[in-house]
């Protein structure tokens, strides 16, 4: 079998390089996608028969914790890739992965949060999702944390590395027991939170907010990338001309 | 549908404008992050070039620099 | 060879006996502060104390995975025992379980003491040493993945607790669950079938990301 295409993908240069080609397409039609999934949530969707106008939350709640866990495991099996062949760019992948997925998760607790004091009338219910959200904000913190304690950052790629599948495997029983822990207390919970019944124009605005916060947050992982490579890579020829052709490029 | 009517989104207007400005603010912040970090980095590594390769130019120059300056 | 290394194991706790005792009067004092800082209130207690005492026993597991790993790592011997005795999976089995022996199963012992403390009743009291019996092995045993990623840090001792406490969240809940199910003098079959579950489960799995992570420790 010919493994040349293998190491290729996991070329620092050739990720540099075809990311430059990427990223502005990539940005670009993130923002058109969300200018456009704004304006469809804000004008031009009917507000819920229930929730009134307060549903246009959804258009950021759903989207930020559908990222939030997509990225954990996109920075899980990217960690898991470079632990287990030794891979330079997937540890980055997942090093860069990890504060943009951190930050969506962060958002859909706050939106979470926004959304059920005018719906369930208190900030914060120990409601199944919202807990298991804020252990995912748990796990990316103790991720970052873990990969920031090591000095030396290839044996905190590894650290972080097998933390990261143990927490990929230990994820489904958090979500589970999690779940279960929910119906048990289910009498304390106000359970009046129906998922709205998705009008059309109401479901054109939360596609186009998922895919545009996916691509976002994609772009900003590669962003991210490009950094680490730039700054592990630093003794390679390839970077000095990349970072001092820039420079010459500035004083023409 | 007025201006007042939009802001207020049916009373819940403070709600929906939080999460949108929230949004909004760790969006932009997430990109400002990363490209205040890139410019940062090349800077010092430009630094660092800049110092290898005074360092491997002119090394009995700064030697004799240095003695002189003993 | 497992023998063996769990005779050392033991040996070396029973050299530092003040260390042993220290993570029980930890567990003693930190449930004896909920009374104060809640209620004295008898069927308050009962309603929580599962809770509690849970919640008291993970934490007095967690502090004391320190001593697993750390003195062995500092003065060589960790490093010497991976590499030199054949099976790097005996030495991290000998370690769970002399922890488990040493902390474990006191905590297990002493815990029908506090459930009395708590105004808990018969059968919960069953029920808590019950949970207590299957679930502090899995604690030791999680613990050990975070210790052994962290032995080598100067800071270890927080992160520890980020890393590891997530993890815990299912064997707690079922726990606790399992208690608070007894009290009511409900079936907690179910749950206790659920902890066995989680034991086995990290049995056959835990081996492997413990010597994973001593290994990216000591290189």
């Amino acid at each position: 079998m010919n493994w040349q295409w293998f190491h290729r993908l996991s070329s620092p240069k050739w990720f540099y390089q075809i990311s430059e080609r990427w990223l502005p397409w990539v940005m670009g039609v993130s923002l058109v996608l969300m200018a456009a999934g704004i304006y469809q949530g804000l004008f031009n969707s009917v507000p819920d028969y229930q929730q009134g106008e307060s549903v246009r939350i959804m258009y950021l709640h759903v989207p930020t914790a559908f990222a939030s866990m997509m990225f954990y495991m996109v920075m899980a099996i990217a960690a898991a890739i470079g632990y287990i062949w030794r891979i330079k760019l997937a540890h980055m992948a997942a090093i860069s992965a990890a504060p943009v997925g951190a930050a969506m998760t962060f958002l859909a607790l706050f939106t979470g949060a926004f959304w059920g004091k005018p719906m369930w009338g208190t900030w914060w219910v120990w409601d199944a999702r919202l807990t298991s959200e804020l252990i995912l904000l748990f796990l990316y913190l103790g991720f970052i944390s873990l990969h920031q304690a090591f000095e030396d950052r290839e044996v905190g790629d590894r650290a972080a590395g097998v933390l990261a599948m143990v927490g990929v495997v230990n994820i489904p029983i958090i979500h589970f027991s999690v779940e279960w822990w929910n119906t048990l207390h289910q009498g304390a919970t106000i359970s009046k939170f129906e998922k709205p019944s998705l009008d059309p124009s109401m479901l054109i605005a939360l596609l186009l907010m998922i895919f545009a916060v996916i691509l976002f947050c994609s772009a900003i992982m590669m962003y991210r990338m490009r950094n680490e490579v730039l700054s592990r890579e630093n003794n390679k020829s390839w970077v000095k001309e990349v970072v001092l052709g820039k420079q010459i490029g500035k004083m023409k | 549908m007025t201006m007042h009517e939009f802001f207020d989104m049916g009373g819940y207007g403070f709600y929906v404008w939080s999460c949108y400005a929230a949004t909004a603010v760790v969006f932009i912040a997430l990109f400002v992050m990363v490209k205040s970090q890139r410019s940062r980095l090349v800077k010092q590594l430009q630094r660092q070039y800049r110092q290898e390769k005074r360092a491997t130019k002119e090394p009995e120059l700064k030697a004799s620099h240095n003695a002189a300056q003993v | 060879m497992l023998g063996k290394l769990l005779r050392r194991e033991l040996l070396r706790h029973w050299r530092c006996r003040q260390d042993l005792i220290n993570p029980l009067i930890f567990f003693l004092i930190t449930v004896s502060l909920f009374p104060l800082a809640v209620t004295p209130d008898g069927a308050m207690l009962s309603r929580i104390g599962n809770g509690i005492i849970w919640v008291a026993a993970l934490l007095a597991a967690m502090l004391s995975l320190e001593s697993m790993y750390r003195d062995d790592f500092y003065d060589g011997t960790l490093e010497l025992l991976m590499l030199q005795s054949g099976s790097p999976y005996s030495v991290v089995m000998a370690k769970i379980i002399s922890h488990w022996l040493t902390t474990g199963l006191p905590l297990v012992i002493m815990s029908p003491l506090l459930a009395v403390m708590m105004q808990m009743e018969g059968d919960a009291i069953g029920a808590l040493m019950l949970t207590l019996l299957i679930g502090t092995p899995v604690l030791s045993l999680i613990g050990s993945v975070g210790m052994g990623l962290t032995v080598g840090l100067r800071q270890g001792g927080v992160l520890l607790s980020l890393l590891v406490l997530p993890l815990y969240i299912p064997i707690l809940i079922f726990g606790a669950g399992a208690v608070s199910r007894a009290a009511m003098g409900m079936d907690y079959s179910g749950q206790l079938a659920f902890m066995g579950a989680f034991l086995l489960g990290s049995i056959s799995l835990v081996p492997f990301a413990s010597v994973a992570a001593i290994k990216v420790s000591i290189r």
